[in-house]
């Protein structure tokens, strides 16, 4: 960027002096006519010069670091967006179980453990509380057939 | 340096932790918060409040902008007058006019520079604060991939435009102010045909920042937004392949979290771009303002001035034309990539 102003400035310094110098050298016939010629010269080469030596600098290197400027946001959103359906799947599913429980007489705590994909599935439950044998045998098999939970992966306590 | 600068400052705002509960568009500045309407929720209500705000500005403007175009009117009268004598007097007067006239107009005219600056400086700060926001609600709702083109370009072209602002324009337009002046002061085609180019430059370099911006944008929305949508329709399918119960809290859970984000991210949009506005308008009145006083003053000297003098009044309200265009563009900028973040999942 500062390249590019000083050629804005260096062509329009040059314009200037030219167009001072011409005006001096106006009606002083062969002295003006040189005069014409030579500041004509001067600024095609102070306009075309630098414009040989251009170069453009290495952009891949630059949009690499806006890249990754913009996949740390989108991870922060990612992020968000995964903890709050976590929350969402856990809380729906321990409810879903507690309303089952319920259903069965017995009145008890859920904790469910989800896996850590995309898109969570429940990989475990964890159940405390007060519930007869037949209600807790009912249970589990509802658990395992309808949150896919097996009964190895349920724990009592 | 300064792009090391840049960067740490981006990622300064995005070590803020972020839940869907927490994204939320970042604070006005705040010589801008009392042009904000209370009631956000509807853009066109937000724009009409702005706009109305800062048209109560309109009338000051033009009394301050008059005070220096009627000086520059009287300026050419008396010229005008001194010109009907032959001889020396005539030159005298028409370089005397020509230097009454520049050092008139100069001053208010390097203040508004001043003014487009901190203006595209604020606007620059402000989106900065925005785009990660954007990004994050975008990506929220499942739109990563066009989240990350659309932050990547916005990012770019706002710290090309910004760099281009203070390095080449400002400088530029003072460089084409004095080519103006000399122009006038010596009447040589040459100068005038650098001034033209100098302008040329300017306001073509201005543009084909914006027509990049917006052509990338077009381009890579299409193709994100297309592979985001098929993404998310890929996820649904995997539902129906799981447990009953379970694929229905899945279902229902991530279509309630995709539709808060939508919201929340509009919320934000819709704010964002007003506050946008909000540090834009003021601004670009005062300079619209000058613009058209100058031009009308233009206009009126022509029934008693020559070539050298309406050039020059020209000049300054070209001058002023292409702080307007620096000033909107940085905004307009802004307003696309806002708006694309908007459309980002339909």
């Amino acid at each position: 960027m500062d390249g590019i102003k000083e050629y804005i400035l260096s062509v329009a310094a040059a314009a200037i002096l030219c167009a001072v110098v011409r005006r001096l050298l106006e009606k002083k016939g062969t002295a003006g006519s040189v005069g014409k010629l030579l500041t004509g010269i001067f600024m095609t080469v102070t306009v075309l010069s630098p414009l040989t030596g251009l170069t453009v600098g290495p952009m891949d290197e630059i949009m690499d670091d806006y890249r990754m400027i913009a996949q740390e946001a989108v991870a922060q959103g990612e992020k968000s967006t995964a903890n709050a359906l976590r929350q969402s799947i856990s809380q729906q599913m321990e409810a879903y179980i507690i309303e089952k429980a319920l259903a069965l007489g017995a009145d008890i705590q859920v904790e469910i453990r989800l896996s850590e994909d995309l898109y969570p599935t429940p990989i475990g439950v964890r159940l405390s509380g007060q519930i007869a044998p037949y209600a807790k045998s009912r249970l589990q098999r509802i658990i395992e057939e309808d949150l896919g939970v097996g009964e190895e992966d349920q724990i009592w306590t | 340096m300064k792009k090391v600068f840049i960067l740490l400052l981006l990622l300064i705002g995005l070590t803020v932790p972020v839940s869907a509960s927490e994204i939320s568009a970042p604070e006005a500045p705040r010589d801008v918060q009392q042009m904000l309407p209370q009631e956000r929720d509807s853009f066109g209500e937000g724009l009409r409040y702005v706009l109305s705000v800062a048209l109560e500005q309109l009338v000051p403007n033009v009394k301050s902008g008059m005070g220096v175009c009627a000086g520059v009117l009287a300026t050419v009268i008396i010229l005008s007058l001194l010109k009907s004598y032959e001889g020396k007097c005539k030159a005298i007067a028409e370089l005397a006019g020509v230097v009454a006239i520049s050092t008139m107009l100069l001053s208010s005219t390097h203040s508004l520079i001043e003014l487009g600056v901190s203006t595209v400086s604020s606007l620059s700060e402000y989106g900065k604060l925005l785009t990660p926001v954007m990004t994050a609600a975008l990506a929220a709702q499942g739109g990563s991939g066009s989240a990350t083109a659309l932050a990547t370009a916005t990012v770019f072209f706002d710290t090309v435009l910004t760099e281009a602002v203070s390095s080449v324009l400002v400088p530029g337009i003072y460089i084409y102010l004095s080519v103006a002046i000399v122009n006038a002061a010596v009447g040589d085609a040459m100068m005038k045909k650098m001034a033209e180019l100098i302008k040329w430059v300017l306001s073509w370099g201005i543009k084909l920042v914006l027509y990049g911006f917006t052509g990338y944008v077009s381009i890579t929305g299409v193709i994100t937004g297309t592979a985001d949508q098929t993404a998310l329709k890929a996820a649904k399918l995997t539902f129906g392949g799981m447990v009953p119960v379970v694929g229905g809290i899945l279902s229902d859970a991530s279509e309630t979290i995709l539709v808060s984000a939508a919201v929340v991210k509009n919320a934000v949009g819709v704010y964002g771009m007003l506050v946008l506005l909000a540090i834009m308008i003021g601004p670009f009145i005062k300079i619209g303002v000058q613009y058209l006083l100058i031009k009308l003053t233009g206009a009126l000297s022509a029934l008693f001035s020559e070539k050298a003098t309406i050039g020059l009044l020209e000049s300054f309200s070209e001058a002023m034309g292409l702080l307007l265009a620096m000033t909107g563009t940085v905004c307009l900028l802004l307003m696309i990539s806002t708006m694309c973040f908007l459309r980002g999942m339909g």
